[in-house]
């Protein structure tokens, strides 16, 4: 299995030293879509966020949140649409242990990558906005368990793409939901808790801001994470079976 | 170790692609898998390789006496109609990327694969984008990866595609080297004449059938029986086949083949607008076993190859 993984920080290094432009764009376009959103919020109203009730900093985390979410839901799809469309996905299939244990590796490694770039935004906006962020001990585990529900979430979006194989237009609706509320999140109330990613972001935003974790929203971001890995390895394994009997795998 | 196909269907809807296949594999030995297309072969190696599963029947792979279920990366595959390389990284790239999915080390892919670049002639090439290559070179490309993963079994679908005829010589020699080395190889191509030269046994598929299996000659001497070899005085054998029925094919610009009746001959010979200088019998090559049987004169579904 080291091998595999390796492999796949193999792939993501040539692919990103290969295309550095378009990565360096990216982080761009997300530190400025951000940033543009602060100061139209900020010029609609010119008494401040503040006056709405709104701080820079839990919004800043939470984006970070939905960055990464939206990075990592989207991953397997996307590996799985070009892969099909170069045609090598069969190739893929031939991976030691099948096809969904490499498109888990590549995930893992693009989760990495993932990761990575959030904190290359938040840290650029974070300065430019003036936001302290004072990062609690426990700051990994909020990200992993954040982080492993989206990659569940991700399965699930990546069985999508095993039979559709094009699926962009789904994912700019589900980015489009998922604006508004990850942001609705902000305002953290108790009965957002048991709601799809509110338990992981909201300890996330605990632990980057140096509050202490409470052990109930720590569970629940647990059992959360691992009912949406379990949906999600289900599902992509059951269409992997469907796609194999239909012969579907190779189409595009 | 022997790798079995065992009674193996797959339909697709309406389509049944693949009725009650069955074959063997050894090492050491190479086995043709020929006919038309749309009969049923890549599926067929799609089967053996887990990518599409069989409605019935199962691919075993028999191991001094002990059986199982073969696994994906134990194969070397090309793949007709798939990419089989990302043409946007070096071969390099390519060769450790796809070594390391299958669990093999750097170490041990790339001074394999580096061998089999010089020896196709590409290892100034090595850390240029496939992309950047032709398409006979991307094609020796892969076969070189397909070789350095020093798998049980190859599978090579269409190899030959997009190569020229030197390489296609030169390819014949590799795969003949293999079998030596002990490799089992299950090869489709409608070079057949490369077919012919390097497997020991052939299997004829039609309509997701195997319609006939066996040694190669003994196959063409047993079930085509003999026909008639008609050397001309002129190079013109390919222009005539055009106005020849079926049964004719060309063995060379002045050398047809015909596989069929005597009666049939004498009367073909009598309107051949080229002069004859010899007629002789033999036995049929594999392309003109070929379209004997899948060529104008294509057996109506459910019939029995034509016996001569």
């Amino acid at each position: 299995m080291f091998w595999q993984l390796w492999s796949e920080f193999l792939l993501e290094w040539n692919l990103t030293r290969r295309y550095w432009f378009d990565t360096l764009a990216g982080l761009l376009a997300s530190v400025l879509f951000f940033y543009s959103m602060v100061l139209g919020l900020e010029n609609l109203t010119p008494e401040g966020l503040a006056s709405l009730g709104l701080d820079l900093g839990p919004l800043l985390l939470v984006f970070a949140a939905f960055n990464l979410v939206v990075g990592t839901f989207q991953s397997i799809a996307y590996s799985v649409q070009s892969e099909a469309a170069l045609g090598t996905l069969e190739h893929l299939g031939l991976a030691r242990g099948g096809l969904l244990r490499q498109l888990l590796l590549r995930a893992l490694v693009r989760g990495l990558q993932g990761i990575t770039t959030s904190a290359l935004v938040l840290l650029p906006l974070a300065l430019l906005l003036g936001v302290r962020l004072a990062p609690a001990p426990w700051w990994p585990l909020s990200l992993l368990l954040l982080y492993l529900a989206a990659l569940g979430f991700a399965l699930g979006m990546g069985a999508l793409a095993l039979h559709f194989k094009r699926v962009e237009g789904f994912f700019t609706i589900v980015q489009f939901l998922f604006l508004p509320y990850f942001f609705s999140l902000v305002r953290f109330a108790p009965w957002m808790t048991p709601l799809p990613f509110a338990p992981g972001t909201q300890l996330l935003k605990l632990a980057l801001t140096g509050e202490g974790a409470f052990p109930g929203l720590l569970l629940l971001a647990f059992v959360q994470a691992l009912l949406f890995l379990g949906a999600g390895l289900f599902a992509m394994a059951w269409v992997y079976a469907a796609v194999r009997r239909r012969g579907l795998l190779g189409r595009y | 170790m022997r790798l079995l196909v065992q009674n193996v269907h797959k339909r697709f809807g309406k389509l049944e692609a693949l009725k009650g296949v069955s074959l063997e594999l050894g090492a050491g030995e190479i086995l043709g898998l020929l006919g038309p297309n749309g009969a049923g072969k890549t599926t067929l190696i799609k089967v053996v390789l887990g990518l599409l599963l069989p409605d019935a029947g199962e691919v075993v792979l028999e191991e001094g006496g002990a059986r199982r279920r073969p696994q994906g990366h134990e194969f070397g595959v090309l793949l007709e109609g798939s990419r089989n390389l990302y043409v946007n990284l070096s071969l390099l790239v390519n060769a450790l990327y796809f070594g390391g999915i299958r669990g093999l080390p750097p170490k041990e892919v790339r001074p394999r694969f580096e061998a089999w670049l010089e020896r196709f002639g590409l290892k100034d090439r090595l850390h240029a984008p496939l992309a950047s290559l032709s398409r006979g070179m991307q094609q020796k490309a892969a076969l070189a990866l397909a070789l350095a993963l020093k798998p049980r079994f190859l599978l090579l679908d269409e190899p030959t595609l997009g190569l020229d005829p030197v390489s296609r010589r030169e390819f014949e020699g590799i795969l003949l080297e293999l079998k030596k080395e002990g490799w089992g190889i299950l090869l489709t191509s409608h070079d057949l004449e490369v077919v012919e030269r390097v497997s020991d046994r052939v299997a004829f598929l039609h309509r997701g059938e195997v319609r006939r299996q066996g040694p190669t000659r003994a196959l063409l001497r047993d079930w085509a029986g003999e026909g008639y070899r008609v050397r001309l005085a002129e190079p013109k054998a390919e222009a005539l086949l055009q106005a020849l029925g079926p049964g004719w094919s060309a063995e060379g610009p002045e050398v047809l083949f015909f596989l069929g009746p005597w009666e049939a001959l004498r009367e073909a010979l009598g309107t051949l607008p080229v002069e004859v200088l010899e007629v002789s019998r033999g036995t049929p090559s594999l392309e003109a076993l070929f379209l004997h049987l899948f060529g104008e004169a294509r057996p109506s579904p459910g019939a029995q190859p034509r016996t001569v």
